[in-house]
């Protein structure tokens, strides 16, 4: 399907229209949006942005953000890259909308020169925390790409500074805005399923993610190959996996209790430093599995998070739910009512004959009627909301926090090739 | 499942054989209800397995596969079927044909006359009853059960159903084949309506019967889906049967057999089965 930007009305305009009101309602982000809350700006006060990195997903965050940055009265002020061809790119992307941003090379000279509310962090990893602190401590609004940072420390670091100042920290997990996500949360969290007793979750891709060198340049490698490089980047767990603990953290509304697992360079064996293939088992304290997996040599299987309950199974990335016992034929919930409501009438069963080529195959039920949203632009949005409120849902910036400890301690496990819970200091 | 607290309704639905069971009872026996569901459960996924004309896996696929290029020693429920099929050919002046399933298939394509094989069913296939083995006589022949499976199926569920004493159940597998015992929960009866005729005259008081309805159109009324077995010509006149009895696949093989055949031949054929009430319409 083709997807196309919606905002923020047409997104919770279709919620209502699908019967999702009650999703939009318990999400404590998106209630924030119709909160009588007073504001510390007006709701149309311009919103000044700068993005701090723009390699590919910098580019697309500020693609993104160029798609409503005018109908929501944000200025995007400033660029900054330390390596120029990127800081082009970004340059570039801005002139096709005749916007002349400011560029800069050192993020530090950025934000003392510049009058801004807030930036977005779309560096390397390792370059998270010391940026975001700085950004925080400046009196500026952050949203930084997840995975959050590269270690236990960083992380606290940030959420305790984010807290000292008081500034909105907000961590780039998107589907915390995605529909879908949304709808069948509210769903697991009814109890819907039943009784989760598993989440699995995988993410399959087959290709390498090594990247050419300008000029063959081997000086540039750790800069531009930094997700291959552990001083930099935890590999399948930090780029993906935070995702997926994300949202089983989400689906259980708690965080684990133990992670083992094992890892491997099974195929991309070229001096890379972070696994290519890794497995890992969460456990929570009522006794639910997160069962995961990633690697980078096979792609049939793609990427999934499948909730499995007791009625129910819940696969959010193809939108899909199952029943464990498919509902009733509508006859049969015909007769059901009626029995309910003390009525004898006749059953409407029949009329068609069992016709063999129109077979019932049970594909299970869409959790919204449709997925033309991007949610990547709804978190942007929705933070720029948040800026202009000057505050953010707490629980958005902890299910970010929890994500990042527990892919840290996930690495960690793999490292040590042992079972580890979470030490005491990075409980929030 | 779901369970209505008040008059404690027990539904549950299986999904298999390429349709959908529902099944309803009433009472106290919440337990054994669950103990047919799970029977029930057993039987479809058994007879998909056994019967499916589709799976590389199934008794049934190997026949049709090898029938023709060597005899073949199917196991007893394929082979009883199919005895029982040959059966049923005789009984409704082969008006219901498992041996067709080519022809059904090119049916679906528009082209059943395509299908080259004998109209006289001793031509095509020899069963051996001594060695219960079967051979097919021409490359064409393909057995197919579909026409007669939800029938085996319900009355299996069924004899469980009696076994267990279970006084009010209602069954519908795929809203064409129905399986009831006792009544509503708030009437003497099981009251079954044929879907979008109103008419009161059209209301089929059930108890502990069975039921099967077929449409010479699918519901869609674009495939013309039953074909006379004689002609292999497919029936095109928009036309509905429905046959109460005490068995399931009488039942089910005589709603199909009731379109197929012209109905100057319906009362010859029904005087061969012991059936409570018929509608041709």
């Amino acid at each position: 399907m083709d997807k196309k930007y919606q905002n923020r009305r047409d997104f919770i305009k279709h919620l209502a229209m699908t019967g999702s009101a009650v999703a939009l309602a318990a999400s404590p982000w998106l209630g924030a949006f119709g909160s009588s809350a007073q504001s510390v700006r007006g709701a149309n006060d311009m919103v000044r942005m700068a993005i701090i990195g723009t390699g590919s997903r910098g580019c697309e965050l500020l693609r993104h953000l160029l798609t409503f940055s005018v109908a929501q009265n944000i200025r995007i002020v400033a660029l900054c890259d330390n390596y120029n061809p990127h800081l082009l790119d970004a340059v570039k992307l801005c002139k096709e909308k005749e916007l002349n941003p400011q560029s800069y090379a050192d993020y530090r000279v950025m934000i003392e020169k510049e009058q801004l509310d807030a930036v977005i962090i779309a560096t390397p990893l390792y370059c998270h925390a010391q940026i975001t602190v700085d950004c925080l401590q400046t009196g500026l609004h952050v949203f930084c790409e997840k995975s959050m940072a590269r270690t236990l420390e960083q992380t606290k670091w940030m959420y305790d500074t984010h807290i000292a100042t008081n500034k909105i920290l907000q961590i780039g997990h998107q589907r915390l805005f995605n529909p879908v996500y949304l709808e069948g949360m509210q769903r697991i969290h009814d109890g819907k399923l039943g009784t989760i007793g598993q989440i699995r979750a995988y993410w399959h891709r087959n290709n390498n993610w090594r990247r050419s060198l300008p000029n063959n340049d081997l000086s540039y490698e750790r800069q531009i190959n930094w997700r291959l490089y552990k001083e930099y980047s935890a590999g399948l767990l930090t780029e993906l996996m935070s995702h997926q603990i994300q949202v089983a953290n989400w689906a259980l509304q708690k965080t684990p209790v133990s992670v083992m697992g094992t890892g491997s360079i099974r195929y991309w064996n070229d001096g890379r430093e972070v696994n290519d293939n890794i497995a890992l088992i969460y456990s929570y304290d009522d006794g639910t599995q997160f069962v995961y997996d990633s690697m980078t040599s096979n792609k049939k299987y793609g990427l999934e998070e499948q909730i499995l309950g007791s009625t129910g199974t819940i696969e959010f990335e193809v939108n899909k739910q199952y029943l464990e016992t498919p509902a009733a034929a509508p006859g049969i919930q015909q007769l059901i009512n009626d029995v309910e409501h003390g009525i004898f009438d006749k059953l409407p069963i029949g009329g068609a004959s069992w016709v063999p080529e129109t077979a019932v195959n049970y594909k299970g039920e869409n959790i919204v009627d449709s997925t033309n949203y991007m949610d990547t632009s709804l978190q942007l949005e929705a933070f720029t909301q948040f800026v202009r409120k000057g505050s953010a849902p707490e629980k958005i910036l902890k299910e970010g926090y929890n994500a990042s400890i527990w892919t840290m301690l996930g690495e960690i496990a793999i490292e040590k090739g042992e079972k580890l819970s979470m030490p005491k200091e990075f409980i929030i | 499942m779901q369970l209505i607290r008040n008059i404690n309704l027990y539904h549950h639905s299986i999904v298999a054989m390429n349709s959908q069971l529902d099944m309803v009872f009433w009472g106290d026996n919440q337990l054994v209800y669950n103990r047919v569901y799970n029977y029930a459960l057993e039987t479809l996924q058994k007879y998909e397995l056994l019967m499916s004309r589709y799976n590389k896996e199934s008794e049934l696929y190997h026949l049709n596969k090898n029938g023709y290029v060597s005899t073949v020693f199917p196991g007893e429920i394929v082979y009883n079927t199919l005895e029982m099929g040959i059966e049923y050919h005789r009984l409704t002046q082969g008006y219901f044909d498992v041996t067709l399933g080519n022809v059904y298939q090119a049916n679906k394509n528009g082209q059943p006359n395509r299908v080259n094989v004998d109209r006289d069913l001793t031509k095509r296939i020899e069963i051996d009853t001594m060695n219960r083995s079967v051979r097919f006589l021409q490359k064409n022949v393909s057995i197919d059960l579909g026409g007669i499976g939800k029938g085996i199926a319900l009355n299996e569920i069924g004899k469980m159903i009696d076994e267990l004493s279970l006084k009010n159940c209602f069954l519908s597998f795929g809203g064409s084949s129905v399986l009831t015992r006792g009544r509503h929960p708030h009437g003497d009866f099981w009251p079954f309506g044929l879907s979008g005729i109103l008419d009161s005259a059209y209301l089929w008081e059930l108890q502990n019967h069975s039921l099967s309805v077929s449409s010479s159109k699918s519901s869609d009324k674009k495939i013309a889906h039953i074909v006379n077995p004689h002609t292999y010509h497919p029936i095109q006149i928009d036309k509905s049967a429905v046959v109460q009895c005490n068995n399931a696949i009488d039942a089910e093989v005589l709603s199909t057999t009731l379109i197929a055949s012209p109905a100057h031949l319906h009362a010859d054929i029904l005087q061969n089965f012991n059936i409570e009430k018929y509608l041709v319409i």
